[in-house]
């Protein structure tokens, strides 16, 4: 129904391929992924234990860019392909899209992310680049807030360091720290190869068997990341910092308690995400008043995040009643009420569509197919659970999550 | 109304489009205005029923803004539906065509709407104040030429804003009601919407107003902030209209100087010196202007302005890589393929078309890039004139 058609197929070498046929459409994406990010400080690997500094993976994303001494932008711009590549906490990925042919991008996708073709040269070279990558977000007053308040959250989890690390980090990061960390992660059995084109699938799936026929496995086990045990206690509960804006930045986050399984974790983002649709928006009919009271701005927002080693809920804002808004979040979070139905029957509707869109749109349909396999779900019957919801059901959800540990973060003016 | 008909997309978008000439004096009042239309309507009169509405209508967009093109301005009202056969609701066409009819006709503008409006915007132009590369973006366009429509800024301005009246936005409210619309349609056929759009009134004709940016004189200005690092805004004079012979040597300049990562700028002042995450060059196309940011460190501030300066130096005198324009080529025609799979650009590419009576076919669109040389964008290259240079960069605020 939805003009799209799915193919999947595990290689002899480990890796995963899914195929998205979407008929009519001129651009092709491939994206090449593999589950390593932020999160990989500590990392267990054939039973040894490895610390690899902060900002690794994005560092090594950096550098990935080169093969056989030339620059991997350039190779795909020449077959008319544009090239790039993001890294979270939990995935890096590297893809193009053209609206060309797609055999020679592709072999070069997959041949530059399982080349390494850094020296110390080149390692030296991005720590300039990157550091200036850092002062751009630091200097933006929501990004400095968000990862206040990740640090006011968390003790000892790495989501308190930054995807890019410190400054430190990233002053410090040498070729041998990039190049074992290349040789644990990325392997065929830790990659997923997602493609999103018109073109006929069983032929493209034929050319990814070809090129990977040449990239065996070299390791006998995935490298998986050791979490430090966290406590459930905030880190720090209030802190404040002061930057050139005109007015104050505040944020409130609640750490809550992880999920063990990876569909409670989907259950409870989606039953969280309605929840925060229907109490911190227009579909709640206070929130005309807290414009009018001047408690809130254009900039403002709530986001939630469950997931198997980590879980929170945060609200921020721009404004000048910072009291008012903290008074706010405090009453919507102990007043949590079961949702209105029409209120919940809409913001439904909403979500099917959002689903619907997710298929059209190349970039975010891939990054969410290769983020289902990395966390070990199915994407398509993801896109169903939010039939399993019920006012009920987001209730009982919200009822049985404890919000106990709070930490408050101020961005004032200097 | 212009209408591409296909089944290619989940979405139907749709784009409701008025041109109005671009004045210092009003462009304040119309985003104050923008900001009340969206906000409610006369039967959805609360926030609250109208963003029900929109969810139930499953997550139905709309969204208005407002974009330059040279001496005029666009205010857009874009839908964005889902298509009706994807959704299994008999009254589904209803709910979509009562929301456009009361957004499109009966737009609720009271008191308490512009006072909001008001707050809100004055946030938002706080805001772009504070954020040190719109700083020396918008001090950078005040500077090139204080008398041309680049100057006049597309979000409003605080002093306009505080002495705004209620009336004054009823009044253009007015202006905007009686002025023919450009409408666009993309996406599976609904006659029924189509039915709707037909009753608003059509503009009869579109011009395309532009002048090119004059040559004048080179400003500088040099701000400082508390801010994690330096960023830095040229503006150069291309004196190139669409018209103009180098207008497509133009765009591959452009590709050539900064416009990607395959680009001398990216490779010179990111790659080989390490200066910068990013920069990039861009194209005012409907002032005749071209602009080069970046994001540095203090102290390299004047190697960069030195490579900036080289780079352009290098394509005038033709000293790059054939294969920089060989990809630049590519590009160009790529960007108009790639827009055959998104409807806001197809809509978009539609309208350009439209306004700059543009027949040329796909075909005779690629033999002009074809044609580009590096002579032709070294003639582009030697008619660029730098008309205003802004440094905000880490310091105390004086």
């Amino acid at each position: 129904m939805f003009n799209l058609a799915f193919q999947t197929k595990k290689l002899k070498n480990g890796a995963l391929v899914i195929l998205i046929q979407k008929p009519d459409y001129v651009q092709s994406l491939f994206m090449c992924g593999f589950g390593v990010g932020g999160f990989n400080i500590k990392e267990r690997s054939e039973n040894m234990v490895y610390e690899n500094k902060g900002g690794c993976a994005h560092y090594l994303e950096h550098q990935m860019f080169r093969y056989q001494g030339e620059d991997v932008t350039d190779l795909f711009a020449k077959m008319q392909a544009q090239t790039n590549a993001f890294t979270s906490y939990s995935e890096t990925a590297y893809y193009f899209y053209t609206t060309s042919e797609i055999e020679k991008p592709l072999q070069l996708l997959l041949d530059f992310v399982q080349n390494l073709d850094i020296n110390a040269e080149s390692v030296e070279k991005e720590r300039g680049i990157i550091a200036s990558e850092f002062a751009m977000y630091e200097q933006n007053p929501e990004m400095r807030l968000i990862k206040e308040l990740l640090v006011s959250m968390y003790k000892n989890h790495p989501l308190k360091v930054d995807i890019l690390g410190s400054l430190d980090d990233i002053e410090s990061i040498q070729l041998e720290d990039l190049a074992s960390f290349y040789r644990r992660n990325y392997d065929p059995k830790n990659m997923v190869i997602v493609g999103v084109t018109g073109k006929n699938l069983d032929e493209v799936l034929k050319e990814i068997e070809r090129i990977e026929e040449k990239y065996p496995s070299k390791i006998g086990e995935r490298a998986v990341c050791i979490f430090p045990d966290e406590p459930k206690e905030v880190a720090r509960s209030k802190y404040s910092l002061e930057m050139d804006v005109v007015q104050p930045y505040v944020g409130i986050a609640f750490k809550l308690e992880r999920k063990e399984n990876i569909i409670d974790c989907l259950l409870y983002d989606l039953a969280f995400s309605i929840w925060l649709d229907a109490i911190f928006g227009p579909s709640n009919p206070k929130y005309q008043t807290w414009i009018d009271e001047k408690i809130i701005t254009q900039i403002c927002g709530a986001e939630v995040d469950f997931s198997q080693d980590h879980a929170y809920l945060m609200f921020y804002a721009q404004t000048e009643k910072i009291e008012e808004f903290k008074k706010l979040v405090d009453s919507l979070v102990q007043n949590r009420e079961k949702i209105d139905p029409i209120v919940f029957e809409s913001l439904k509707h909403q979500s099917q569509a959002r689903n619907i869109r997710l298929l059209d749109r190349f970039e975010g349909l891939a990054v969410e197919v290769l983020r289902a396999h990395i966390n070990r779900y199915d994407f398509l019957e993801s896109l169903q659970l939010i039939d399993s919801l019920d006012t009920d059901k987001v209730f009982e959800i919200l009822s049985s999550v404890d919000f106990s540990q709070k930490a408050e973060v101020m961005i004032l003016p200097s | 109304m212009e209408k591409i008909c296909t089944d290619k997309f989940s979405d139907i978008s749709i784009l409701v489009r008025s041109l109005f000439d671009l004045d210092p004096n009003t462009i304040t009042a119309y985003n104050v205005l923008v900001y009340m239309l969206k906000s409610k309507t006369e039967h959805f009169d609360s926030k609250q029923k109208l963003a029900l509405a929109l969810n139930h209508a499953y997550g139905m967009r709309i969204s208005y803004s407002l974009t330059g093109y040279g001496k005029q301005v666009a205010l857009d009202v874009r839908f964005q539906c889902i298509r009706s056969d994807y959704i299994s609701s008999d009254s589904y066409i209803d709910e979509i065509i009562n929301v456009m009819e009361d957004i499109l006709f009966r737009p609720l503008l009271d008191e308490n709407s512009f006072e909001e409006a008001k707050y809100m915007l004055k946030s938002r132009l706080e805001r772009l104040e504070e954020d040190p590369d719109s700083l020396a973006l918008s001090r950078a366009l005040k500077l090139a030429d204080g008398d041309h429509d680049i100057s006049i800024p597309i979000h409003g301005d605080l002093a306009s804003l505080s002495a705004l009246r209620y009336q004054d936005v009823l009044d253009l409210y007015q202006i905007y009601k009686n002025t023919g619309k450009i409408i666009f349609y993309c996406g599976h056929s609904e006659p029924r919407i189509f039915n709707l759009l037909e009753k608003i009134p059509q503009a009869k004709k579109i011009e395309n107003k532009m002048e090119c940016i004059q040559r004048k004189s080179t400003s500088y200005l040099v701000l400082k902030k508390e801010c994690a690092q330096t960023s830095l805004v040229l503006i150069y004079a291309t004196s190139i209209s669409f018209q103009s012979p180098l207008y497509y040597p133009l765009l591959a300049l452009n590709s050539i100087l900064g416009q990607g990562p395959v680009s001398l700028l990216f490779e010179e002042v990111r790659e080989k010196h390490s200066l910068c995450y990013s920069i990039s060059s861009s194209l005012i196309r409907f002032d005749g202007a071209l602009m080069i940011s970046v994001g540095t460190r203090k102290d390299a501030l004047d190697q960069v302005l030195f490579l900036i300066h080289e780079q352009i130096e290098r394509i005038v005198h033709m000293d790059y890589p054939d294969s920089l324009l060989e990809i630049a080529k590519k590009d160009l025609k790529d960007l108009f393929l790639r827009q055959k799979d998104r409807p806001n650009s197809m809509l978009e590419q539609h309208f350009l078309d439209m306004l700059l009576r543009r027949e040329e076919s796909e075909e005779q669109r690629n033999k002009a890039i074809d044609s580009i040389s590096k002579f032709l964008i070294a003639q582009a290259a030697r008619q660029l004139f730098l008309l205003s240079s802004v440094v905000v960069e880490e310091g105390e605020d004086v």
